[in-house]
């Protein structure tokens, strides 16, 4: 009874626009108070203590610090070198620009950890550069909002730190590794459809009469956005430090190309830097915290036991339910961003990961796939938000050609759910 | 009977089949048999109800967050200083020691404190001597400590023993410590062998241990207040002797394998490919010297008075 | 991740929605927010370069660095609060007729003051529980009250942003 009114009343505030996280903390209170009628203050105590301990954690200190990130290599002007030098390397012609998009926003995600930022470092230089070639401004958004959406897997990503901090056993570390192989598919995955679209419609005539960039000189520029990820994941991987740390060795490292090698960063930018991206993740963090208060209320009440096994006994079978669970998750994501999908559902859906015995890192990796397509899915999709505004065309345009750069991806969420190797095979190596 | 609540939320850090999971899972069970089902009683592992945050379980357990509880005096330590007393270093020399507090004039004074500190205290248990494992070498004096990086839990007390030691500690989550010691960011940790065993420790390549039994922390049955008093007395009873009887088999349970003559679960260790080291008497007393001044400190902290009548009841131990 | 609002504005362009006017100048959470990232990336690099250079850590920068997390959760959310750009469906809200889509957006930001006066009470009476009961951090040692009294004032922060932003969208425009 209790419960049910805790899923309707958050729901009817969602739908109506209250901000999640007030959703979340009034409907996860309410309940609460109901629910403790004879315990001192209705038992709402629980309110501060989970909010205050759903925030109290040293691993989250990570998610500004890869916000940061983000931000600063946005302006670091390594975004810009990596096209060139990658021009330089496959040359100009038909379909090559989409191909260096999505190559360039793939390496950045060894750098950043959050699809918008991806999309506006990789939008700022690509979708002018794209649109001087000839190719519509829909097209280069589409492209530029999906390869954004690899930040989320290829290491590092906030997505995994959040999901490791739900989810007992699943490691920051061997999520980052099992992200690395399903995120470099997922790139792969998305340059067929984009190559292709573009040579069928003849897009970018104008591309093999621009110049080709020297190579020797565009990687000498390139080099410091290369190193970048060297630097963050092996130190990572050496033991040199942790997430969190390597995350602020990055925010210097970046700081360092922006304000000293390339100068594209001023003294004064940087209020605007630190100003935004702690709003950015402030907005994350709160809902974090205020999911606590939710998620406590929901094991509390009692409801999870029966839903899962609800759910288990239904007779869909394990791949079934799978599905059932991705075909849900897909249309709430048709509504709702990433980090608020995994904060409701991972609580819910643990259970059932512990029942058919699921690996928690692999069913972390299918999850942050889905959340992944859930980015460039209009019309909640917010990298191609980001991508469209910089391309100044309305997203209703771009659907046109996300469709089969959704499709191309979700064969790629097929292949891991049919072969978790293509997860586990890296963390195991690692020894994770 | 109306005020009974449907069920009641247990609180642990560790579930069955530890031990320490064990206790709750027994407590609730006696509960739930003897009352008739008056009192059900769910367990949440993973200090779950606070989101995992050790350190505001009895705070929250105060405040009704939580009804009942088994919790570790390190643990509980930040809302009641007297607790440290278990993790003072090389108090306790054997199991003998801990019997001899618990079950002693310690012991009551501890639950007096509890008592004041907002709940009601039913029974002992215990998590164990914690034995220091790391992934370099044989640590056999304190230089061989000097500079490693090892993990400890959440009290002042403890990052101040392992300084006096020369080694430098980082207190962090068990969860962050997994990826730690298996990437060499930190080189060891501490904790009591069941556990060894049961995270596998040895896979994240803690290849050496040292069994020093620096320190033992008992475990704690408690109840709300207010929870307490919702119940007839005849309930009270009945959830009192549950918790002692179930304190008494987790104890057990918790021993099993190193009172033996033989200590067999040091073998099923060493059998892992595991160096186990065991101190001389000598050697185990560098140790103590060197973490002597911390000793000395924290027991103003905890009370002069508390920390001397511990060590007269360890004196008079019956061994 | 993902957020409905965009992060920042693109390199070069104008911020797309300038600041409305506020009676208390957002400047107070802006520095605030300034202030405690940079102290967090900064503690946090100490920690890296010291480790490295003499192999020592400071144990204290963990519960330090937590707590200056949560200070910028609730401050900078603050300013978020006043900005409305806050996790939110705008699907429904943001579309049809103008009556309703203000009255949604008086709906949303009266629940956003509901919670956090609540929890500007709730959190009151525990920062009183961590007074009476002497509690201390488990890090450093130092009394817990130091850490979580600013809760309760920056729920009252966040709770006021909320009510501003509902008397704002109440005015014609
Ligand atoms: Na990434
Ligand atoms: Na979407």
């Amino acid at each position: 009874m209790i419960a049910t009114l805790l899923f309707v009343a958050f729901l009817a505030l969602l739908m109506v626009g209250v901000p999640i996280g007030a959703a979340l903390g009034l409907a996860g209170a309410v309940c609460i108070a109901l629910a403790n009628q004879d315990v001192q203050w209705f038992g709402l105590l629980a309110v501060p203590q989970n909010f205050y301990a759903g925030l109290a954690k040293y691993p989250l200190l990570a998610v500004p610090m890869f916000v940061l990130v983000g931000s600063i290599f946005d302006r670091s002007g390594v975004a810009l070198r990596l096209v060139n030098f990658a021009v330089a390397i496959v040359g100009r012609g038909p379909g090559m620009l989409p191909l260096v998009a999505i190559a360039v926003a793939m390496f950045l995600g060894g750098i950043s950890g959050s699809g918008p930022a991806n999309a506006a470092a990789v939008g700022a230089v690509m979708i002018a550069a794209m649109s001087r070639a000839g190719y519509p401004p829909a097209f280069s958004a589409s492209v530029v909002g999906a390869a954004a959406a690899t930040d989320i897997l290829i290491p590092p990503s906030v997505a995994f730190i959040i999901y490791s901090v739900l989810v007992t056993g699943a490691s920051v570390p061997a999520l980052f590794a099992a992200g690395m192989i399903p995120g470099v598919l997922a790139g792969l995955a998305l340059m067929i459809p984009a190559v292709w679209m573009a040579r069928h419609h003849k897009m970018g005539q104008l591309e093999a009469q621009l110049p080709r960039p020297p190579f020797w000189r565009s990687l000498r520029e390139a080099l410091w956005g290369l190193a970048a990820p060297v630097l963050i994941l092996g130190g990572m991987r050496a033991g040199w430090f942790t997430p969190t740390e390597a995350a602020v060795v990055a925010v210097f490292y970046g700081l360092f190309v922006g304000m000293v090698v390339h100068r594209t960063i001023k003294v004064r930018d940087l209020f605007t830097i630190l100003r935004e991206s702690g709003e950015l993740s402030a907005v994350i963090l709160l809902v974090v915290s205020l999911a606590g208060i939710f998620a406590y209320s929901l094991s509390t009440l009692g409801v999870i036991d029966p839903v899962t096994r609800a759910i288990v006994n239904s007779g869909l079978g394990e791949y079934g339910v799978l599905g059932l669970l991705i075909v849900l998750l897909v249309t709430v994501g048709m509504f709702l961003d990433g980090v608020s999908i995994f904060l409701i559902f991972v609580p819910l859906l643990v259970p059932i990961m512990r029942h058919y015995n699921w690996d928690p890192v692999w069913f972390g990796v299918i999850l942050t796939l889905k959340v992944a397509l859930g980015q460039f899915t209009p019309p909640l999709a917010v990298n191609l938000m980001v991508s469209c505004r910089i391309a100044k065309v309305p997203m209703e345009s771009t659907i046109r050609w996300v469709g089969w750069m959704l499709l191309s991806m979700a064969l790629v969420m097929v292949l891991v759910i049919a072969f978790p190797q293509l997860a586990l095979w890296l963390p195991r190596k690692l020894g994770y | 009977q109306s005020n009974y609540k449907a069920e009641y939320k247990m609180s642990l850090v560790l579930g069955p089949p530890t031990p320490w999971g064990m206790a709750g899972q027994i407590w609730a069970d006696l509960v739930k048999e003897r009352t008739q089902g008056r009192i059900n009683i769910k367990l949440y592992p993973g200090v779950s109800l606070v989101q995992g945050d050790q350190t505001r379980e009895f705070s929250s357990l105060r405040q009704g967050v939580i009804d009942m509880a088994v919790g570790s005096t390190i643990n509980w330590s930040p809302q009641i200083k007297e607790l440290n007393l278990f993790s003072l270093p090389f108090l306790m020399p054997d199991y003998a020691a801990v019997d001899a507090l618990t079950q002693g004039e310690v012991g009551k004074r501890i639950f007096a404190t509890v008592d004041r500190a907002g709940a009601v205290p039913l029974a002992w248990g215990e998590n164990g001597f914690r034995e220091l494992t790391n992934s370099k070498k044989p640590i056999k004096s304190p230089e061989d400590l000097k500079g490693m990086k090892i993990r400890v839990v959440g009290s002042p007390l403890f990052s101040d023993t392992f300084n006096a030691l020369g080694a430098n500690p980082t207190q962090m989550s068990w969860a962050d410590a997994q990826p730690a010691l298996s990437s060499g960011a930190v080189d060891g940790q501490e904790n009591p062998m069941f556990l060894f065993t049961v995270l596998k420790m040895h896979t994240v390549g803690q290849k050496f241990v040292t069994t020093w039994g620096y320190v033992a922390d008992p475990l704690i049955f408690v109840v709300n207040k207010d929870v307490w008093n919702s119940w007839s007395p005849a309930d009270r009873e009945i959830v009192r002797q549950a918790a002692i009887e179930a304190g008494k088999q987790e104890i057990a349970l918790a021993r099993k394998g190193l009172v033996e003559a033989d200590k067999p679960l040091l073998k099923d260790v060493a059998g892992m490919g595991v160096t186990v080291t065991t101190l001389s008497p000598a050697e185990r007393d560098a140790f103590v010297k060197a973490t002597r001044p911390v000793y000395e400190k924290w027991k103003a902290t905890i009370g002069a008075d508390l920390v001397n009548q511990a060590e007269k009841d360890i004196a008079a131990r019956k061994k | 991740m993902s957020l409905p609002e965009l992060p920042d504005p693109i390199p070069g362009e104008p911020e797309v929605h300038p600041d409305e006017v506020t009676r208390v100048p957002l400047a107070i959470e802006d520095w605030l927010t300034v202030v405690v990232m940079a102290l967090l990336a900064l503690i946090t690099f100490a920690n890296v370069l010291v480790r490295y250079f003499t192999s020592q850590s400071f144990a204290w920068t963990e519960e330090i660095s937590v707590f200056l997390m949560i200070v910028l959760a609730l401050v900078a959310g603050s300013a978020a609060v006043a900005r409305n750009r806050h996790i939110r469906i705008e699907f429904f809200a943001d579309n049809g007729p103008e009556a309703r889509q203000r009255a949604l957006a008086r709906f949303g930001a009266f629940m956003m003051f509901l919670f956090f006066a609540v929890l500007a009470v709730l959190s009151a009476r525990v920062v009183y529980d961590d007074i009476r009961f002497g509690e201390t951090s488990p890090g450093i040692g130092v009394p817990v009250w130091w850490y979580t009294m600013w809760m309760p004032v920056m729920s009252v922060a966040i709770a006021g942003r909320a009510l501003g932003l509902f008397i704002r969208r109440g005015r014609r425009p």
